[in-house]
């Protein structure tokens, strides 16, 4: 294993070209995920968060898509530069994506094992009954009990779980370097929330794979990233260390963030407003408008480069960071967050 | 799969119960309407300065029609369960020889108008769904729409001064188009002679349903008859298509690396459950209409031909078969809908299939 990162997203500039206009969904953001880490990327609904995780192996429908700008550096390979084809063979087999619901993601006429086999076979050079081996295997390993016999099911006769399960058997069907999971438990109730990211857990420490996990929902973040990287309409907002960011979130918007969580109590507090369009996007800093801190500075110009917090790796892109600035004054803005209660949430969903 | 052996079997009593409904509405039609014959027997007795009331009845006597009502109704349910539908003076025909005379006739053009209809219509709304607002999927939307507009009639009309009178003497590019010339009407004789010629050493058989001389009789029929169904077939397949291309297990045969045919595949076989529904619709509505107006233009001998000159004739019995014809076929293509139904969605249920665990 070399020491540089397994993906390299730089400067991803993904837009839709809409009669409206060109939405600019992802607007020039950067990020690394390493080998056999839990990257998050977390953000409101809107953010641009799914459309940079399909972005990756281009499965965003072009058009009305377009990747506008930047580099996906995967395993040393430019995937930004290689053609459909050569994508092909990296789609499903070396990264896999498992997406947000799960009632919709399986073909509802053909059975599971069929949808399976066929992810196997598409890169794999074995028989129809060896891939069915595998396949019974699989199903086995994600926790469909009698998976011999639930193979030659459709996919109305599981449950919403179970489909996930199905679902992450598939994705796994030829052990990915890189899982992409698209708030995979969002459509879940928590009780099997909450068994599912315990498989993703078990599976990644088998199979050593890295995991991009998008989601809104902060608790999942607490309970399985390593590292984190917050988007705000198109842009990065803050990235860096798990830890760092639940205790000393930098950026005003994760700070937000972190207080509307559920479980905060009469402290709980919604950020207001709305997201910027993003077809024409404001001036400066994208979360000024909604911004309680923000200055006349703030409006200016592009979005702040990503600036060095405290600690080396962590990141934040806000003009307080700045020299000149003085970044204590977002902790006196309405009531300032104390460590402790940034990691109380994450402890209850355990 | 006894399941589905239930399934169909339960499905044909139904068909059976619906039929014998149809044909008791018919018959007390039949009742409450003026008997032709009956009328035609007291004008004769009349002309000729005999009783008409006697001739009306010994009429109803010759005909059975001075039994009581039940027993009527009864032979008349055994007639035509048994396929014992009456006598066409018209024609002076056994009505069900005249139909087993006539339908090869309209299958000739309605069985390959039907496949070129589904696989053209299919095939390029699939294509203009997949390159949706391309310039391909406007150009096949505008044809679609051509198709779809045009009376049935009016083009066919249009088809026969083009091919069969331009055509006769018309050069085109230097080309003498008069070898193209389509024959106008259908001439049934082609497939009753026999004859063999030999051209170049190759003996070929002249008469026939399946003849070069026949084929080209029936192009004009088979083209305006498809326009309007490939058409309809387009729209229904493109906007089907169009439903599940963003569907999210398109997406997922996409992330797991499949290529366009097996990501086309995925949508396509889903697409298949509505449009069966409605390509029977399609058949019903060709054969129930169509085939009159086509058979009327190009003088096809077939049945739609039989039905226009019975109801011009009010040739009672083989309106009747016209009528039950009709049900019949009505009821085999809703039977084969829900055979394909079952076929094509495992989540619809046909009774006793096993599943959903939940």
């Amino acid at each position: 294993m070399s020491d540089d990162p397994l993906l390299d997203v730089r400067d991803l500039k993904t837009q839709f070209h809409t009669d409206d206009g060109t939405v600019r969904a992802v607007d020039g953001i950067s990020f690394d995920v390493d080998r056999g880490e839990t990257v998050c990327i977390v953000g409101e609904s809107g953010s641009g968060k799914s459309v940079t995780s399909e972005s990756i192996t281009r499965i965003i429908p072009i058009p009305p898509g377009e990747i506008a700008d930047g580099e996906v550096i995967f395993d040393g390979q430019d995937l930004t530069e290689m053609s459909t084809d050569q994508l092909r063979k990296i789609r499903g087999n070396r990264i896999a994506h498992v997406f947000q619901n799960p009632q919709g993601a399986l073909n509802p006429v053909y059975t599971v094992g069929k949808q399976i086999i066929e992810a196997i076979r598409i890169h794999k050079d074995v028989s129809k009954q060896e891939a069915r081996e595998q396949t019974i295997d699989l199903l086995d390993r994600v926790g469909i009990p009698e998976a011999g016999k639930r193979i030659d099911d459709y996919p109305y006769e599981f449950s919403g779980g179970m489909k996930q399960r199905v679902v992450i058997a598939m994705a796994l069907s030829c052990q990915p370097d890189l899982l992409i999971a698209d708030e995979p438990t969002t459509a879940l109730d928590v009780t099997i929330q909450a068994q599912i990211l315990r498989l993703l857990g078990d599976l990644q420490d088998e199979f050593g794979m890295s995991i991009i996990f998008v989601t809104h929902d902060l608790g999942v973040v607490a309970e399985i990233a390593d590292r984190v990287v917050v988007m705000y309409a198109g842009k990065v907002m803050e990235r860096g260390d798990v830890y760092r960011i639940f205790e000393n979130p930098a950026h005003p918007y994760t700070k937000a963030l972190l207080r509307c969580r559920p479980g905060q109590g009469s402290q709980r507090e919604a950020i207001r407003g709305s997201l910027p369009s993003m077809i024409d996007p404001p001036d400066g800093c994208r979360f000024a408008p909604r911004c309680p801190h923000a200055v006349e500075d703030c409006r200016d110009g592009d979005q702040p480069p990503m600036m060095e917090a405290e600690h080396p790796g962590h990141e934040v892109s806000c003009i307080f960071y700045q020299d000149g600035f003085d970044s204590t004054q977002l902790d006196s803005g309405p009531e300032g967050l104390s460590a402790s209660e940034a990691r109380t949430d994450g402890g209850e969903s355990r | 799969m006894s399941g589905m052996k239930w399934y169909i079997a339960r499905r044909t009593i139904w068909a059976i119960i619906v039929l014998w409904i149809t044909l008791s509405v018919t018959w007390m039609l039949l009742e409450l309407s003026p008997n032709q014959g009956e009328l035609q027997a007291a004008q004769q007795a009349a002309m000729q300065g005999q009783d008409a009331d006697k001739a009306i009845e010994d009429y109803k006597k010759r005909e059975g029609l001075d039994k009581p009502a039940h027993e009527r109704y009864l032979s008349y349910m055994v007639n035509m369960y048994t396929l014992n539908w009456g006598y066409s003076t018209e024609w002076d025909k056994n009505v069900i020889s005249l139909f087993l005379d006539r339908w090869p006739f309209t299958l000739q053009y309605i069985l390959p108008s039907t496949m070129l209809t589904m696989l053209v219509g299919y095939g390029l709304g699939l294509y203009s769904a997949l390159n949706q607002y391309d310039r391909s999927d406007y150009v096949a939307t505008f044809i679609a729409f051509f198709g779809l507009s045009i009376p049935n009639f009016w083009f066919a009309i249009v088809l026969v001064l083009i091919t069969a009178v331009w055509f006769s003497d018309l050069v085109l590019f230097g080309v003498d188009m008069s070898m193209f010339q389509l024959p106008v009407f259908y001439k049934s004789e082609v497939i009753n002679t026999s004859e063999t010629i030999t051209i170049m050493g190759i003996e070929l058989v002249r008469g026939g349903w399946f003849t070069f001389d026949n084929v080209k009789q029936l192009l004009l029929p088979v083209i305006v008859i498809s326009t309007a169904g490939f058409a309809a077939n387009m729209r229904y397949a493109r906007a089907y298509t169009l439903e599940y291309a963003n569907a999210e297990f398109v997406k997922t045969a996409r992330a797991k690396g499949a290529n366009s045919i097996a990501v086309t595949r995925h949508i396509l076989r889903v697409a298949l459950v509505p449009l069966s529904t409605i390509l029977v619709f399609q058949l019903l509505s060709v054969f129930a209409t169509g085939t009159v107006v086509i058979e009327f233009i190009f003088s096809i001998p077939g049945l739609g031909q039989v039905t226009y000159l019975s109801f011009v004739n009010q040739d009672t019995p083989v309106i009747l078969g016209i009528t039950v014809i009709g049900v019949f076929v009505a009821l085999f293509g809703f039977l084969l809908q829900d055979i394909a139904y079952v076929y094509l969605d495992p989540r619809i249920d046909y009774g006793d299939r096993t599943g959903g665990a939940g």
